[in-house]
């Protein structure tokens, strides 16, 4: 069960449009490393989860990475509203503006699709905890590509929260992966 | 909305989002140190400011969500602007 808190988790209020940005942002809301692959990957892992600690981390992270994917589909929406048709021409965004216009949908940076088979979820708990971690360093990554991408503070700013993000989730993970291996080595009495 | 309403609008959804953010932190931290006794602490206070943040918000502005939202007026401020992804 969810809520709707009528807010974004850290603002975003980007004034000056730009298409080569949203297109590079596009990445984080439906590529493979993005915020969407991250929510479902945890809310999908989580019913695989042995420990109390652990469920509770996927479901709370799982929770906060749909706050992501609203901060970057919001980003990308004010990147774009305001754009021309030469401006759309120019970026090379007319094959995007052609099948959605100037709405968001989840693609990565190239247009392909999101699609679920960028991750995994599996019945083992450990295997799945090492993705997340994997997934945590892969975006950091790929947020520090996008800051140096980036010139427009408006724009930085909040990259740098959700870089910021990744880096506390990696470490959470880490605690999670300790408490479940903890579990499964306990003596088992049959 | 006018200027002055506007900037108090969004100076104290700052504080909101500022408090909520280290609500969602210590509550992730909560999950691997349960029984971490200054983040229970903390988590304790900030619930509290948190509630009397939202409180006073929502009183001037509308809705911050729906299920805590006294509807005993006569209108449902929730579809008013402006949404999240607007430019504020």
């Amino acid at each position: 069960m969810w809520y709707y808190d009528k807010k974004l988790q850290y603002p975003v209020n980007i004034k000056k449009g730009d298409l080569n940005m949203a297109k590079c942002i596009a990445a984080q809301l439906g590529g493979p490393d993005g915020e969407l692959s991250a929510s479902l990957r945890y809310l999908s892992q989580r019913y695989a989860m042995p420990t109390g600690k652990s469920k509770g981390l996927l479901t709370d992270i799982g929770t906060e990475e749909l706050a992501h994917v609203e901060m970057i589909s919001t980003m990308m929406y004010q990147l774009m509203k305001d754009a021309t048709i030469d401006e759309i021409i120019a970026a090379g965004l007319a094959p995007y503006y052609t099948q959605h216009g100037k709405a968001v949908y989840p693609a990565d940076a190239s247009g392909v699709p999101f699609t679920t088979a960028y991750f995994q979820s599996q019945g083992d708990p450990i295997t799945n905890i090492y993705e997340d971690m994997a997934a945590e360093q892969k975006a950091r990554s790929t947020y520090e590509r996008l800051i140096n991408l980036a010139n427009d503070p408006d724009v930085i700013d909040p990259l740098r929260f959700l870089r910021q993000r990744e880096v506390i989730h990696f470490q959470r993970f880490g605690e999670a992966l300790q408490d479940v291996s903890f579990h499964q080595m306990r003596p088992k009495y049959h | 909305m006018m200027k002055k309403a506007c900037d108090h609008r969004q100076s104290l959804l700052m504080d909101i989002q500022k408090v909520d953010f280290m609500l969602v932190d210590l509550n992730e931290f909560l999950d691997t140190h349960p029984t971490c006794q200054e983040a229970l602490d903390e988590y304790s206070n900030l619930v509290r400011v948190s509630q009397k943040l939202r409180c006073s918000f929502e009183k001037q502005y509308g809705p911050l969500m729906t299920l805590t939202w006294d509807s005993s007026q006569n209108d449902w401020p929730w579809i008013q602007n402006p949404w999240p992804w607007d430019v504020q």
